[in-house]
């Protein structure tokens, strides 16, 4: 009884603690506020949720069960299903999640000020993001870890794994885009990052084949090799920029990365794992982890101040740094972090072949989540240290801003953010690079926020450009891996749609196949990040939010099939839980699609904007931006393929969901339709594993 | 003093198999464990530490699963 009230004592005590955070963010008049009342309100609203919400989820909506053998218990073969200790997994599922989304979509949703991207990102996460994990890890670990389109086929129907893997084709095609605009943007005209991402591949070659020939299979050894030789290519890195012979060297156009980045990604994907992708995923897995550690650390430490307001006047639709109105947009610029319906796929992978026992699912499909969010928050706060106007100044595309610092500094101060051309300058200097402006994509702008919060405990003003190319260096490894092996990835799935035809091509080591495969998926991407490079709106404005959309549906169609078990386990009145946020999702999905096709702002729709160049070339002029007729006619035509994509994105979503429904519908009216799920088969684990 | 290295050696183990773990690394070790406790036969030999570091990256890297996030 005692304890009873202990507990609840404190579970209030830490209610009360976060709604007090959120007050002070909400009600912060003018006067900066501190990253403290942020972290507060974050930690304690996760761990409200995660005591009180996911237990309801566990117990009383899934029944986890303990005395029932989970796949790694029965399938026990040493290979994928291992029984893994539920820390170690918790990690091993949080390493897979954790990418470079979080990092990015926070950014980018600063530009509205702290307050709406942080609600978003804390109760996005507690009421979506971490359900749709966790009950997706949940329907896999029940079904001996099928994929989320093997669920869908098998518990809706074929339609809806159809359109589940269509879907999942495409959204890997515009993932792959983005990201690669993201590190493409990071490097233009930057010869010291460029040069310590180019030093990558030699040393992951290096690894490979240290791995390989001299001490095969000492993977760790040869991973901290990696980071040395990586950590001695960073600073050697300050050297060569500066070399007026080698400086030059590395630096390059956009456009030129671009094209290096799509060779590269062919070519990864068609080598064999060990040379390349394997020693390229140890370092960037050991570089994420480490750095998102030491940022947590590092904003513990120093609890900077918020420069940013807590709503900028951008709510109103018309920031430079995406374009349209809060309601939707901001809930598809930050997707993973709240909700990112990618992870449905991996909560339907590895993870649920190694759970030892059911009740350590909320911890790895939940926590996981949350762990992620924090991930997000940190990226929020490192973005609000900054001072508005610089954080404008870097993150607006050159066409709003202007190229040189003083068109810069007059542009960012009339938006209300003031600052001056020395500020910029001096900024540029620190940080070793010869401008900061305009390099949009996120990651420049999260690298100026971590060197600030890192100088202030570390090394000081000194090791800033040291510690701004560091975590330019980490960004761009981890999302050059993710290029790699989702092309791979995606190679695979080409050549399992090509084999439908020609049962040769399924075969992963058929050459003509892999060249095919590899080729397609290449130019898929590829397509759409020359067209972000060539963009002179900047092409993060019009691909972000693409990929916000194609994960939002995945997250739809993740909630679908969520849904669908919740009913068919005949917990029909709870299943409130994952329709919630499926609403919500979806209505902000197909408005945001709706508004990219037919918005009459020029600066939102594609359409209009396609109709808005034709008018100026049929005037006799040509579209800014653009240097020939040809040009002016690519434009035209990017925008057409866009607007497809997005409808292509919003009949899934709606497909998806009449699918869905029909089949609630007709159970709802007494149909009887069997869950998939693997028979009941009782543990072997004595009381003792019971309780370890 | 032997002791001591036994027991940290058998710490170190634990440590590095978790670390594997998480980064979906091969692990040699959890392997020969594995295969001795159920595969183990007079005239059967397990894969060289080599051959598994093979086996274990096509596993991961090619069976077309998707073990990443954006």
């Amino acid at each position: 009884m005692n304890r009873k009230m202990m507990s609840i004592l404190i579970w209030a005590a830490i209610s009360a603690l976060g709604a007090f955070g959120f007050g002070a963010l909400a009600l912060s008049k003018g006067e900066s506020v501190s990253s403290f009342w942020l972290l507060t309100a974050a930690l304690c609203t996760y761990a409200v949720g995660y005591r009180f919400y996911s237990r309801f989820i566990s117990f009383k909506i899934l029944g986890l069960n303990n005395k029932r053998a989970t796949p790694a218990e029965i399938n026990n073969d040493g290979k994928d299903f291992v029984p893994t200790n539920k820390w170690v997994l918790y990690g091993h599922h949080f390493a897979a999640i954790a990418g470079a989304g979080p990092l990015v979509g926070p950014t980018l949703a600063a530009q509205m000020g702290y307050l709406p991207g942080t609600i978003w990102i804390i109760v996005g996460v507690v009421l979506g993001g971490a359900v749709q994990d966790y009950i997706i890890l949940f329907g896999s670990m029940r079904r001996n870890g099928k994929s989320l389109g093997q669920i869908a086929k098998e518990e809706i129907g074929p339609i809806g794994g159809t359109l589940a893997l269509v879907g999942i084709l495409a959204i890997m095609v515009i993932l792959i885009a983005v990201l690669a605009l993201v590190v493409v943007n990071a490097l233009a005209e930057s010869p010291w990052a460029t040069f310590t991402i180019f030093m990558t591949l030699p040393i992951a070659i290096f690894m490979g084949l240290y791995m390989r020939f001299f001490r095969p299979g000492r993977v760790l050894e040869a991973s901290i090799i990696g980071i040395v030789l990586l950590l001695a290519s960073l600073v050697l890195g300050q050297a060569v920029a500066a070399s007026p012979v080698y400086g030059p060297m590395f630096t390059f156009k956009g456009t030129e990365l671009a094209i290096m980045i799509i060779i590269y990604g062919f070519i990864a994907s068609v080598l064999p794992v060990w040379f390349l992708l394997a020693p390229r995923d140890y370092l960037s897995s050991f570089l994420k982890i480490g750095t998102i550690m030491l940022l947590a650390v590092g904003i513990i430490i120093t609890l900077p101040d918020l420069q940013m307001p807590a709503l900028t006047k951008f709510i109103d639709g018309t920031g430079p740094v995406f374009t349209g109105n809060l309601f939707p947009f901001l809930f598809i610029t930050i997707a993973c972090g709240a909700i990112s319906g990618f992870h449905a796929l991996v909560s339907s992978g590895t993870t649920p072949k190694m759970i030892i026992k059911e009740g350590d699912a909320p911890l790895i499909g939940y926590g996981a989540m949350l762990t992620e969010s924090m991930v997000a928050i940190m990226a929020m706060i490192a973005a609000c240290v900054l001072t508005p106007g610089l954080y404008f100044a870097v993150n607006s595309p050159a066409s709003v801003i202007g190229t040189d610092v003083n068109a810069a500094a007059a542009a960012v101060s009339s938006m209300g953010f003031t600052i001056t051309p020395e500020m910029l300058q001096q900024t540029a200097n620190d940080v070793g690079e010869k401008s900061i402006l305009s390099r949009t994509g996120g990651a420049p702008s999260f690298a100026l926020g971590m060197a600030h919060i890192f100088s202030e405990f570390l090394g000081g003003k000194t090791f800033m450009a040291f510690w701004y190319h560091f975590a330019i260096l980490f960004e761009a490894v981890f999302i050059l891996t993710t290029i790699d092996a989702g092309t791979r990835v995606g190679r695979f799935m080409v050549q399992d749609l090509l084999g439908n035809i020609i049962p040769k091509m399924k075969r992963v080591d058929y050459l003509p196949g892999n060249l095919i495969g590899s080729a397609v998926i290449t130019a898929g991407w590829g397509y759409f990040l020359y067209q972000g490079v060539v963009d002179p709106l900047g092409g993060i404005k019009t691909l972000w939010p693409m990929f916000g959309i194609a994960n939002q549906m995945l997250a739809v169609i993740a909630f679908v099939v969520a849904t669908t078990l919740i009913i068919k386990m005949g917990k029909a009145r709870h299943a409130w839980v994952t329709i919630m946020p499926m609403v919500w999702l979806a209505s902000a999905t197909l408005t945001a699609a709706w508004q990219k096709i037919f918005s009459n702002n020029p600066a939102i729709g594609f359409w209009s904007h396609a109709q808005k160049f034709k008018d100026i070339v049929a005037s006799g002029a040509l579209p800014p931006g653009a240097k020939t007729l040809e040009d002016a006619q690519k434009m035209i035509n990017n925008d057409i393929i866009n607007t497809i994509v997005c409808a292509i994105f919003m009949i899934i979503t709606i497909a998806i969901l009449i699918d869905g429904i029909r089949l609630w519908i007709s159970i709802a009216r007494g149909k009887k339709y069997q869950l998939k799920e693997e028979p009941f088969i009782p543990t072997k684990r004595t009381e003792g594993d019971l309780l370890a | 003093m032997r002791r001591k290295v036994r027991a940290f050696r058998k710490k170190w183990r634990k440590v590095s198999s978790a670390i594997k773990t998480i980064f979906g690394m091969p692990d040699y070790d959890r392997y020969l464990e594995h295969w001795y406790r159920t595969h183990g036969a007079p005239g059967k030999f397990p894969m060289s530490e080599k051959e598994y570091y093979m086996f274990a990256l096509k596993n991961r890297y090619e069976s077309g699963t998707i073990n990443r996030c954006c």
